[in-house]
């Protein structure tokens, strides 16, 4: 009888094991909820997510990933941008796994090794308000003084800002000279890119830099809005490109139900999801149908980052980033 | 072994495995990571954004603490010592604004008054961050006041009232005797207001704790986080020395009856209309917006139903945390007033863990409590017990020993004489004696309980949000009206209960 039961117990938890997975997600949980609910509806299998919040400006999870790193309990990170799936690879925490449906998407929003895949990208874009008189083309134009004191940028120490300004360290010679002018330009610092945006959609500056979601959602609330995507001439930087990342966890302990997770993320079903969500994501696979109002990735002219390097030297400005903040 | 041996070993040994181990061993971690090649501990804290935090920190906190204090008092004496007839539904409003996560005030005033209103100027920044932290901090002086000021014997009072006015003897009577706890309750709001930094980040006010977050969030560095808490735990070590040096001065009596003066009409229109400008610029207005916000019933029923399993979790948590939190409590206190063998280390112990950040704490736990043969606490909501116990055990502690030593010392003789043991003197004179000290401690416990999201953001195993953490994970790109009434409803599921509870309690019913 003893025995019996121990099989029974054993055996539930076995069942209960096999039928779930743990994810992880810095992706806000209104976009990506709905995804995973329809996952677990098409596929059976309970998924278990942990969401991030932006009073701890979506990095909960990744100390927690970190804290977890010799006894993991998620299986999937869903992360918001690549940097973090970078810093993760590069701490140990993560797995290769090249998913099936990777293969439609550019290696420029992959890791090599199949740390991480790209997918479902949001653009760093400016914001405008309608009424102001000069509007920005470039991200240069931040340390043009006939925008001196116009306009705003999220702190850099944080989020895709951070990502961005890293970016920016690896494609320029003198990015600290840049971030230099834009203090002496009298460019105003926000809490977070939602912020950046709520400043222009008030009025209170003329221009921001934020990632398109924030964007978006600030464009079908307000009129006196409108969006223009930076360094599109012939021999500018590009748009930088912020794809979310997804990875699967080492020593996941739902092995098989996290690549059913990773496939189902990266593929086109997916990407045409959050295409038609608010948050409105930019498609990385090809012939994905994309609403209107959003430009296709092929006809923008893309910054050409490396992420990894971006990553690293991420981790290389921080210090300056900080000491730059502070002055 | 002594009864009070053997209670006192049962509690260290669960405040130290469930708290206290934890954050040893993350110390040891980082500072034996820290300190490696060239790592200047004094270079650390001199650079211009550390001494700038901590500079903006101490003012912001002693600026909150005294505002608190003050009104804090002043109000609980207008409340407990007179028959001024708005006294509860003033003390009602009063205390909402404790009942939600600090980040979220702080959204609601930016919505009040907009980023580019005639107040903007003054609520980004020193006078914001201020303001706010006071309106979410003063229910802790104005309930610690109201609570123990009615525990002042009246004949002390009648003496006095005998050849001075009501106003002399509540100067020179009334408050020299709580001042310990005015003391106490000011060391708590300093503590809490050190270690807040949501609201300031929002308000963009630099402050200390966000060096912590800055290092923790944006740099993924434990260890420099962990050894950046120091000033942290000195200055609030510091405070709270003071605070208790202070109290230990004064001696208590016990009494169930209160003094009170009767006002006149025009005194009561006089004090409702003052109540009632405080009230509304410092709770009402984010309230109002908050519902003008939700719109109609049906986006809050809509909400009521999303928020429905969150919350059934946020009361289970809270409900199991706070009779933990009164249990220990009542021990601990009891422990630390009878000056049980190494008593201090359990009272040093609990006041290091209220003052770790909320946030260094939920790792050090993580870093624990995730092993290989206790993960079981990791994966289960124990964990998040764990971590409102360890953080909230000071609040239950601090008001049973102050109880306690409220008590006539001769009835406890009068016990122990008798062959009463010590932990029957606990049961059959002290308990008894103070029906309310149960109570209170289990209603503080629970409001924290209820509220608390850093730790809970941190710790929760999947399928285990509560509402706070369901609140501010909806809140990235949410659709306002949603948000607005999760917040109303996290408010009335603390406000509903408390009342109800006050209610039966006060007819004996509980």
């Amino acid at each position: 009888m003893k025995k019996l039961f121990l099989n029974l117990v054993i055996f539930t938890s076995l069942v209960l094991e096999a039928s779930s997975v743990t994810v992880y997600v810095s992706q806000d949980q209104v976009f990506s909820e709905p995804i995973l609910k329809d996952f677990e509806r098409e596929t059976g299998i309970e998924v278990n997510a942990i969401y991030d919040s932006e009073e701890s400006k979506s990095t909960g999870i990744m100390n927690r990933l970190l804290a977890e790193k010799n006894n993991p309990h998620a299986d999937v990170y869903w992360a918001n941008e690549p940097i973090r799936a970078e810093v993760l690879k590069l701490k140990g925490v993560l797995a290769p796994y090249k998913s099936v449906n990777s293969d439609g998407i550019a290696s420029v929003f992959k890791e090599k090794n199949n740390y991480w895949c790209g997918f479902s990208a949001r653009i760093r874009l400016f914001i405008v308000h309608k009424d102001a008189v000069d509007k920005p083309s470039s991200i240069f134009d931040y340390t043009d003084e006939k925008f001196a004191k116009k306009a705003v940028i999220a702190n850099p120490l944080f989020g895709t800002t951070t990502t961005h300004i890293s970016a920016l360290f690896t494609v320029l010679k003198d990015a600290d000279k840049f971030l230099q002018k834009l203090k002496k330009n009298k460019v105003a610092i926000s809490t977070s890119n939602g912020e950046s945006a709520d400043f222009v959609a008030s009025k209170k500056y003329d221009f921001a830099l934020v990632d398109s979601d924030d964007a978006m959602s600030r464009l079908k609330q307000s009129r006196d809005v409108e969006v223009i995507y930076p360094d599109q001439e012939e021999g500018a930087l590009g748009v930088f490109v912020v794809p979310n990342a997804v990875m699967l966890i080492k020593k996941a302990p739902h092995l098989d139900n996290a690549k059913k997770l990773i496939d189902y993320l990266l593929s086109k079903e997916t990407e045409r999801k959050l295409a038609y969500a608010q948050c409105e994501q930019i498609p990385l696979h090809e012939g994905v149908k994309t609403p209107n109002n959003l430009k296709p990735i092929k006809e923008l002219k893309v910054m050409d980052v490396d992420y990894e390097e971006v990553a690293k030297k991420l981790i290389e400005i921080q210090p300056y980033l900080r000491e730059w903040i502070n002055q | 072994m002594k009864t009070e041996v053997k209670f006192a070993i049962f509690v260290y040994v669960l405040v130290f495995f469930i708290a206290v181990l934890p954050v040893i061993f993350m110390f040891k971690d980082a500072f034996l990571n820290i300190f490696g090649d060239g790592f200047s501990l004094v270079e650390f804290f001199s650079t211009k954004s550390v001494l700038l935090g901590l500079k903006n920190s101490l003012f912001l906190s002693i600026t909150v603490a005294t505002i608190t204090t003050v009104i804090g008092t002043v109000f609980a004496v207008l409340f407990t010592k007179t028959d001024f007839y708005l006294s509860r539904i003033f003390v009602f409003l009063l205390v909402i604004p404790l009942l939600l996560p600090p980040y979220i005030i702080a959204l609601g005033w930016i919505d009040v008054v907009g980023v580019n209103g005639i107040f903007s100027q003054f609520l980004f920044g020193f006078g914001g961050s201020a303001f706010i932290l006071s309106s979410i901090y003063l229910p802790i002086p104005l309930l610690f006041s109201i609570f123990f000021l009615k525990q002042i014997n009246p004949n002390l009072e009648n003496v006095a009232l005998l050849s001075s006015s009501f106003l002399s003897v509540i100067k020179h009577i009334t408050i020299p005797l709580i001042t310990p706890y005015i003391w106490l309750s000011f060391s708590i709001v300093f503590i809490l207001t050190f270690g807040e930094y949501s609201v300031a980040n929002t308000l963009r006010f630099y402050v200390f704790p966000l060096e912590v977050f800055t290092l923790f969030s944006a740099f993924y560095d434990f260890n420099g986080a962990v050894v950046m808490t120091l000033p942290m735990l000195v200055v609030s070590f510091f405070v709270l020395f003071l605070i208790n040096r202070s109290s230990k001065k004064i001696s208590y009596r016990h009494t169930n009856n209160i003094n009170v003066i009767t006002f006149t009409k025009r005194e009561q229109i006089f004090f409702s209309i003052v109540g009632f400008i405080f009230i509304s610029f410092s709770v009402i207005l984010p309230l109002v917006s908050m519902f003008i916000t939700i719109e109609s019933f049906e986006n809050f029923y809509i909400a009521l139903l999303k928020a429905y399993e969150p919350l059934k979790r946020s009361f289970i948590f809270a409900f199991f945390s706070s009779l933990l939190l009164s249990f220990m409590g009542i021990l601990s206190g009891y422990i630390i007033v009878s000056k049980v063998r190494f008593y201090k280390f359990l009272d040093l112990s609990i006041i290091f863990l209220f003052i770790l950040p909320s946030a260094i704490l939920a790792i050090a736990l993580v870093l624990f409590w995730n092993g290989k043969y206790v993960d079981f606490v990791y994966t289960s909501p124990l964990i998040i017990i764990f971590g409102y116990f360890s953080k909230y055990l000071l609040f239950s502690t601090k008001i049973v020993e102050n109880k306690i030593l409220q008590l006539e010392k001769n009835i406890i003789d009068a016990g122990k004489i008798f062959g009463a043991n010590w932990f029957e003197v606990l049961v059959y004179i002290i308990i008894p004696s103070s029906k309310n000290m149960f109570f209170t401690i289990f209603m503080i416990s629970f409001i924290f309980s209820m509220k608390e999201s850093t730790i809970t953001s941190l710790v929760y195993p999947a399928g285990y949000d509560t509402l706070p953490i369901y609140i501010l994970t909806q809140m990235a790109n949410s659709q306002p009206e949603v948000i607005a009434s999760l917040c109303v409803i996290l408010m009335l599921s603390i406000l509903i209960p408390f009342s109800m509870l006050i209610y039966l309690f006060k007819k004996g019913k509980l």
